[in-house]
């Protein structure tokens, strides 16, 4: 079993300015109480074609010692805009809470997030450079992409020695496939909800 | 006119969106029973019964009634199911109680305890699990869309199996439960401490089923080596193998189950196993077959179906056909089962008759997998790899009527009876005592105040405000709070929840002890980054405030169940300002002759090796020169070029000198009582609030540890573990004692965290202390040696879960261990106010807890908790078993005698100014009377009573 258990991410803040800091409220289980501290991490992925894109906006250290029920939140700056490549700034991209355990990822939270010009117009012809202040950002809270990832913890289960051919894990690059698809098709607003439709 | 039902959203999903449920149990309750499901999704799911009892009368589910006509038409097709699947949202509202997301592959598994409080689930993961209700908030697996559960379960892992767990079964006692898994073993577990109990080997393949027989004498289980073995419990041996009648199964190739349940008749006269062929003259048919445990298991009946067998599932029930006519010949009592088969089909029997009384084909899409029976014996679950599950609600007149608690019980001891089980028969009552106390007892009992209350005087109440001063509480986080390690920041997350014991339990054994930064009150302004728990637990002791705060937190999270506890808070932290006074008037007792005790004549002996080998920490650099006394006024201690200063935010009360070449290394002080600081030689100096010595300088034999002003006392701890405690404003020495006797040995290597926490003194002035590993001790002088009097020996001890009842409603108080149980009785309320005195099933206490609490009760004179825990205990010894009675009845007459016959018996004592033959016949007899093999014993002392 998973010594810690997220129950509930409550995205804060949303929707926002670009520049805002991002916030979420995540509640979570310790299960099993572990010897060492847990370690929340927040990536914005820049471009969903180049992973080295991807901005870690911060990484956390939490106590996991006890068993029990714990609510904190996370609250982080936004990404560079500078690193983000002038076409990715707008439109659908992601970002991703990963929560890990002796430096192994044992769950990740992706959230769809589709940057815009509040006047259509902008959204049509970017100005250039962009306008951040204008830029708003909506986080697609309702929707979560939940990945498990199979994690000894402290303990020697051993049925995570096994060649695992029926695990949890469902695969996560399929959330940036579809970001990708989604960036490059350069949909405008109006069609974008049926897209994000599709995409879940 | 039978009516069946397909709940669609009763389901659990793989990805292609088909509902797949591998077993379906229902609570053995009869007030709203739960259904637990479980599926390929490694989720648990919790259910209402009466959700599909409503599905079925609101015609949810349209046009998926089944008319079945009984008993004429055998066999009925049912209608085609709807296939929309995809839709889990459709949960109607109040149906989902839990969705429980502990294991990570398939669960295959899930039972209710017997008595319906705990359920347990086998999965792929090789775990086993076991969950139990509690207070709070449901949580449905996070990003799963489903609708939020209406109840918190929580679960404690079993591991131990080296591959799939493929089954469970409870003993009947629900003391054991038994798992069985694909490394061909079954490991029978206690489920009070999560040991294991044994582990079978005999199959010698993969085990597919079990089942405890009803009188638990036996286990049975069914292998993939086409074996049914028949384990004693009373030495886990096996009495009967039975091979021959399965071999042929293994001849018919068909599509293989991953289970084969089988289960034993409510009487346990009968076992029905799966998976079987009937071979009849060359022909062969699949089966069920059934065993009577008269014939020793040899002489098989078959039960003939189209379908190999996956799954039989007793009701629980027994039938009669004449509804208002004794059970007699002409009138017969009989079983039913349900059968389940690899093509859907669904097959109920009923022992009276030698046809099937409903063969419900297609009764689900795929093969039906598990099956189970609602308590009042009327409704039949079953589930299926494909397709929703079927509900089948039986009418009276199809099924039988059931029978009466009685009239079963009466069925139940005659068969058993026959078949010589240890099964105990109640003897006749022989006098009019005995049904008077049973009647007063079940009286009280309905009533629901068995309360001891009525024949408590007044006066009594008094004693009981037994309050301790100074009481320290560490405290769960209550808003986060964040700090720095290195470039990281580290967060200390509000706790919204403890763990239940089990977990706790848990994390005992893996050495993980608490640590104190979740449990305490960040200090956050005072210290700057870099962050000591100790710190935080003085901090947050010492500032009254801070203390008051804390308190009221906790009685927000933890105790909003008893107003009246609140209101005795709050007079305490009114009565601050007035503490002199009131600790004068409170504690005039005069103080004994002191004499040197055991544990201090072994400091004073070995001082010399203690000094250099058993050192505390010392006191903590950051508050000797630095400590804030009263975070709310701002008031602090601060040594600045040799003088020490009382600051008023940043105005300077007093100053005073303290001598030359000196440092102070310890500050402490209340601001209604007095300040104190210890300089680098040691000497001890005390200031009134205004700046005045108080009193001369005094000489310690080391450096401090700790040092504390509670309420009226001054508490010095040296690094040699010399303690001393001292009465303010007098400044009289009250106690001096080694703390070395209780400190585990590996305390020594735990330099720089802390080890005790601030101390704890009652009204005797007799001092607790609690270490950091959870245990507490007190210091009697009377006896002159430290005793143990809250530890974790007795983890799973129903009083972790002590409820406290206000207005009806039960209030969980989530324990983390018996220590902040008896803190809250001690340190905050004195003595629980336990309302509901009814001496609770003590079904998972154990005699030698329930003395030890006992004990502890009656040193920390909280009277009316040792007469909770002596009505507890007094019901334990007479809830024995036959076997067990005679060593019992000896310690009962004992404690009854005690009772009688005076005022200095260990049980006597702790009852004065009860009107003992009023609490003997109205509260203690009763509680006697409800074992009627005792009934001897009630009658002899109420025979005494009346002759006094």
């Amino acid at each position: 079993m998973s010594a810690v258990e997220v129950l509930q991410v409550d995205v804060l803040n949303n929707p926002g300015f670009f520049g805002d800091p991002f916030r979420f409220e995540i509640t979570y289980e310790v299960r099993e109480a572990l010897q060492q501290d847990i370690e929340w991490k927040v990536i914005y992925v820049g471009c969903a074609k180049d992973e080295s894109l991807d901005q870690v906006l911060d990484e956390v250290l939490l106590p996991a010692d006890t068993v029990g029920r714990f609510q904190f939140t996370l609250e982080v700056v936004a990404p560079n805009p500078d690193k983000i490549p002038i076409d990715d700034l707008l439109g659908i991209t992601a970002v991703l809470i990963t929560c890990s355990y002796r430096d192994q990822e044992f769950i990740r939270i992706g959230y769809y997030l589709n940057n815009e010009y509040e006047e259509a117009e902008m959204n049509e012809n970017p100005p250039s450079p962009p306008i951040l202040e204008s830029i708003r950002r909506h986080i697609f809270a309702e929707e979560p992409r939940v990945t498990h990832f199979l994690h000894s913890f402290d303990s020697n289960d051993s049925y995570l020695d096994e060649n695992s051919s029926h695990s949890m894990v469902n695969s996560y690059s399929n959330l940036l496939d579809t970001v990708e698809e989604t960036q490059h098709s350069k949909l405008k607003h109006s069609d974008m909800q049926s897209s994000r439709m599709n995409m879940f | 006119m039978g009516r069946a039902l397909h709940p669609d959203w009763l389901a659990h999903r793989v990805r292609q969106g088909q509902p797949h449920i591998f077993s379906i149990d229902i609570q053995n309750v009869q007030d709203n029973p739960r259904i637990a499901t479980c599926g390929c999704d490694g989720i648990v799911r919790i259910w209402f019964l009466q959700s599909l009892a409503i599905a079925e009368q609101n015609g949810v589910d349209k046009e998926k009634e089944t008319g079945v006509s009984l008993p004429n038409i055998e066999e009925t097709n049912s209608e085609e199911h709807p296939s929309d699947k995809n839709n889990i949202t459709s949960i109607p509202q109040n149906a989902l109680a839990a969705s429980l997301s502990y294991h990570s592959r398939s669960v295959n598994m899930v039972r209710w305890s017997p008595q319906g409080q705990f359920l347990a689930s086998a999965g792929d993961d090789f775990l086993v699990f076991i969950y139990h209700k509690e207070e709070g908030k449901g949580y449905s697996p996070f990003g799963s869309k489903e609708p939020t559960p209406l109840e918190n379960w929580r679960g404690r892992k079993l591991s131990g199996h080296s591959n799939d767990v493929l089954g469970v079964a409870w003993s009947p006692c629900g003391e054991l439960l038994a798992s069985c898994s694909v490394d061909n073993t079954i490991i029978v577990w206690n489920v009070r401490s999560d040991t294991i109990v044994t582990r079978l080997q005999g199959h010698e393949s993969f085990v597919k089923g079990l089942s405890f027989d009803p009188t638990g004498r036996f286990l049975a289980s069914h292998g993939e080596d086409l074996a049914v073995l028949i384990w004693k419990t009373s030495d886990w041996r096996v009495e009967k193998e039975i091979r021959e009648i399965f071999k042929e199964s293994r001849t018919v190739e068909y599509q293989k189950s991953l289970f084969y349940r089988l289960d034993w008749s409510p009487c346990g006269r009968e076992l029905v196993c799966s998976n079987c062929l009937a071979v009849h003259h060359d022909k062969r048919a699949h089966a069920a077959v059934l065993f009577r445990r008269e014939c020793n298991f040899d002489k098989p009946e078959y039960f003939k179906t189209s379908a190999p067998v996956f799954c039989v599932r007793y009701s629980q029930r027994m039938y009669k056909s004449k509804k208002d006519e004794q059970v007699t010949i002409g009138n017969e009592a009989y079983t039913a089962i349900a059968m389940g088969t690899a093509s859907g089909t669904l097959v109920v029997w009923v022992s009276k008759s030698s046809k099937a009384l409903l063969v419900l084909k297609n009764a689900c899409e795929g093969p039906i997998f598990d099956l189970g029976w609602s308590p009042d014996g009327y409704s039949l679950i079953a589930s299926s790899a494909n397709g929703p599950p079927l509900y089948f609600h039986f009418a009276e007149e199809e099924l039988g009527y059931v029978l009466t608690a009685k009239e079963e019980k009466e069925v139940f001891d005659e068969v058993r009876s026959k078949l010589g089980a240890n099964y105990e028969n109640v003897p006749l009552t022989q006098s009019t005592v005995q049904l008077e106390m049973e009647d007063l007892y079940a009286k009280r009992i309905q009533e629901g105040h068995f309360q001891t209350h009525q024949v408590l005087s007044s006066q009594d109440h008094v004693v009981e405000k037994d309050k301790m001063s100074g009481a320290y509480q560490p405290s769960l986080q209550q808003e986060q709070h964040e700090y720095s390690v290195g470039k990281k920041r580290r967060i200390l997350p509000k706790c919204l929840s403890t763990s239940n014991p089990q977990d706790n339990f848990v994390a005992r054994n893996s050495n993980v002890t608490f640590e104190v930064n979740h449990h305490t009150e960040p200090i956050g302004t005072n210290l700057n980054g870099h962050m000591n728990d100790y710190k935080n637990i003085v901090a947050v002791d010492t500032t009254s405030d801070t203390h008051a705060s804390l308190k009221s937190e906790q009685f927000q999270s933890r105790q909003h169940g008893n107003s009246s506890w609140i209101k005795e808070q709050t007079r305490e932290e009114d009565s601050t300002t007035d503490d002199v006074n009131f600790f004068v008037q409170r504690f005039r007792k005069k103080l004994e002759s002191y004499t040197p005790t055991l544990a201090e004549a072994w400091l004073f002996d070995s001082q010399g090796t203690l000094d250099s080998h058993y050192k505390l920490p010392p006191f903590p650099m950051e508050w000797s020169k630095h400590r804030s006394i009263n975070e709310e006024a701002k008031i602090s201690l601060r040594f600045v070029n040799n003088d020490l200063y009382c600051y008023s935010n940043d105005t300077i009360l007093w100053e005073a000198a303290l001598g030359k070449n000196v440092q102070t290394i310890a500050l402490a002080g209340e601001t209604s009582t007095l300040y104190t600081a210890i300089t680098s030689d040691n000497v001890l100096h005390l200031f009134s609030i205004y700046g005045s010595r108080l009193y001369a300088p005094m000489f310690l034999n080391a450096r401090p540890h700790m040092l504390e002003v509670l309420k009226g006392y001054l508490f010095v701890i040296l690094v040699n573990g010399e303690m001393s405690l001292y009465r303010l404003p007098q400044v009289h020495l009250v106690l001096r004692a080694s703390v070395l006797p209780i400190l585990p040995e590996q305390v020594f290597e735990k330099m720089g965290q802390p080890v005790i926490y601030p101390p704890l003194v009652s009204k005797q002035e007799d001092i607790c202390l609690t270490l950091y590993n959870g245990n507490s001790y007190l210091f009697q002088r009377n006896l002159g040696n430290w005793i143990s009097i809250a530890d974790d020996s007795f983890i799973h001890s129903e009083f972790f879960h002590i409820s406290f009842s206000n207005q009806g409603e039960y209030e969980s108080i989530p324990q983390r261990n018996i220590l902040t149980w008896f803190r809250k009785m001690v340190g905050k309320v004195a003595a629980p106010k336990i309302s509901n005195m009814k001496p609770s099933k003590v079904l998972l206490e154990t005699l030698a807890h329930l003395e030890t609490m006992m004990a502890s009760a009656s040193i920390l004179n909280s009277k009316e908790e040792f007469r909770k825990l002596m009505l507890c205990y007094i019901d334990k010894l007479c809830s024995t078993q036959a076997t067990e009675l005679p060593s019992r009845i000896e310690k009962l007459k004992q404690v009854l005698d005690d009772i009688l016959q005076g005022r200095d018996g260990f049980f006597s004592r702790n009852l004065d100014s009860i009107e003992i033959t009023t609490f003997m016949l109205h509260v203690v007899l009763p509680i006697v009377s409800k074992n009627r093999q005792l009934q001897n014993i009630a009658e002899e002392y109420v025979e005494k009573i009346k002759s006094m």
